[in-house]
């Protein structure tokens, strides 16, 4: 139990700096320090077509806070899968999720070399916990559902907490999202949660289409979708937590401050319950 | 105490009404717009939007003002144990109205609100739902003319000037031009009231976007609308000289006693600084 260093792979991937990579342009956005020129490149070119892309960021990284938060204390979860982590940051789950369970474990899954190599940041579990990190692909649920150290630190006997978070929109239609999600809930038992959030486009159209070509351009995965196309696509079959699939500033906030522009935002999350 | 059904003092009746004049943006409006309000006409949202132009942040930066106003109020009513609240340049009813956040946490809480948009008198009722136990009162009036405020009757009725009061300035000490004497105006207000009161104040700066804020600016200048920013230092020392800071001092509004581990704003989209003081001296009579 505790913090234990359970991510290493027998031989590391290269990091590779001449290329962007979504993990440390969203670092870029949220303020952080990881990121190099091709990622702020391509970050600046999307700041353009987006100008509160920024707000998207930290919106969304609040909402996974308040969803973790609810996941723990509300809902009784103790145990995370969180597939597309980014780099460590604040409010990285195990932080939120121990805070009110100590005891709470989680895996964290990145495709990015870079968040491998930041992953002790993410390994500071409490004694009680345990935290455990594997480098892997959302495209392929099978590596991460089948990885020895997921099924080590997480009780597939056991409800648990899906995170996809600001993910399935980097996972284009021809790779099929909806059996990767069902792939991965298939595995997990009733009463486990599945929280998501994903870039939508009913807002500023333009902006994000022309962020989508960026993207692509780029050679990352993008795919814009309206909220119901996101809603069917990661809910389907599940219970929706109130409120439901809302912009993620308007899930359960805290405080009663003025929140963004729903064109500020351009992100919808939700959390339901596998019945 | 009278509560809500009580609102005498919302127009005294020898004050004329002044006109609502739709054709010329007001800031008050401006500020309603960026923050999301319904409370605007189109010359304010044509010339917020000029503003934003040079200044894409501007809305963050102004819900940060926002939001700390909200967390202000909650030490001030919690901790500091402050029951009187003098709100100047309080702006449209929106969310984090003092009143609403003060007496979440004291109900007997008492604040008196003050504009010099009439716009705002007309939305007032918003702003005088007081609890039953406390009260709110609304008076029109202008920040230049703190002997106005001060000698007030519908002030004078709401708040015990024998008694601490937190005076409120939020995001409001930028429209006054050095040649206004802003010192002054902030040394006649506090002189009026006893030690243990408190000021809480924020201000606009061009310390960190002075581009893309200071063209913001100009667009009020070029409007007739005054906005003087000011960095750090200057507004600490306009409003915070001779009193007691409270940690962690004059910070980035967004700074200030952060309510949540979220990633925040970055200087440049805040570009505005926040701070709250203490008069020194025994509190009370």
């Amino acid at each position: 139990m505790g913090t234990e260093e359970s991510g290493s792979p027998e031989a590391p991937p290269e990091i590779d700096t001449s290329r962007p990579h979504m993990a440390r342009i969203y670092d870029y956005f949220l303020g952080g320090k990881n990121h190099f020129a091709a990622d702020r490149e391509t970050a600046q070119e999307l700041l353009r077509n987006l100008p509160s892309i920024r707000v998207t960021a930290r919106e969304n990284r609040a909402f996974l806070g308040r969803a973790v938060r609810y996941l723990v204390a509300e809902a009784g979860i103790r145990q995370f899968l969180d597939i597309g982590t980014g780099l460590p940051t604040t409010h990285n789950v195990h932080e939120v999720a121990q805070a009110i369970a100590p005891a709470a474990h989680i895996v964290y899954v990145d495709n990015d070399p870079l968040v491998l190599a930041h992953a002790r940041a993410l390994l500071t579990s409490s004694p009680e916990g345990r935290t455990a990190y594997i480098h892997a692909d959302l495209r392929e649920p099978q590596a991460i559902l089948s990885n020895p150290v997921t099924r080590e630190a997480l009780d597939f006997g056991q409800p648990m907490g899906l995170i996809m978070l600001a993910t399935l929109h980097l996972i284009q239609n021809e790779d099929k999202p909806a059996e990767i999600i069902a792939t991965l809930l298939d595995a997990l038992p009733s009463g486990s949660y599945f929280v998501a959030s994903h870039i939508t486009m009913e807002h500023s159209p333009d902006g994000i289409a022309r962020g989508q070509s960026t993207m692509r351009g780029a050679g990352l995965g993008a795919q814009a979708r309206d909220s119901d196309e996101f809603a069917e696509l990661a809910f389907s079959g599940l219970e929706l937590v109130p409120p439901g699939v809302v912009l993620v500033s308007e899930w359960r906030p805290e405080g009663n401050g003025p929140r963004p522009t729903p064109a500020e935002v351009n992100c919808y999350g939700g959390v339901a319950r596998k019945p | 105490m009278a509560g809500s059904a009580d609102s005498a003092a919302l127009a005294p009746a020898e004050v004329p009404r002044p006109e609502i004049d739709t054709s010329k943006p007001h800031p008050a409006r401006m500020y309603d717009y960026y923050i999301g309000g319904k409370n605007h006409f189109a010359a304010d949202r044509a010339l917020a939007d000029q503003a934003l132009a040079s200044w894409p942040a501007g809305r963050i930066g102004l819900r940060e003002n926002r939001k700390f106003l909200g967390r202000v109020v909650r030490f001030l009513a919690g901790e500091a144990g402050i029951r009187q609240f003098l709100d100047i340049g309080s702006g449209l009813p929106a969310t984090n109205n003092v009143h609403a956040v003060a007496q979440a946490v004291a109900p007997s809480a008492r604040v008196a609100y003050v504009d010099n948009d009439p716009m705002v008198l007309a939305h007032a009722r918003a702003l005088l739902d007081s609890s039953p136990e406390g009260r709110t009162a609304y008076l029109q009036a202008d920040l230049r003319d703190p002997e106005s405020i001060l000698e007030s009757p519908a002030v004078r009725e709401v708040l015990d000037f024998g008694q601490p009061v937190a005076l409120m300035l939020i995001a409001v000490l930028h429209f006054l031009r050095d040649e206004d004497k802003p010192d002054e105006v902030v040394g006649t207000l506090l002189g009026a009231l006893p030690p243990g009161s408190y000021l809480a104040a924020s201000h606009l700066t061009l310390e960190h976007d002075a581009s893309a804020v200071g063209g913001g600016q100009q667009v009020y200048l070029d409007a007739g609308i005054p906005m003087h920013a000011r960095d750090a230092d200057q507004f600490a020392r306009l409003a915070f000289t001779g009193l007691e800071i409270v940690p962690p001092g004059v910070v980035l509004v967004s700074e200030w006693r952060p309510d949540t581990s979220a990633p925040r704003p970055t200087p440049a989209e805040v570009s505005g600084y926040g701070g709250v003081a203490r008069k020194p001296g025994p509190a009370g009579r």
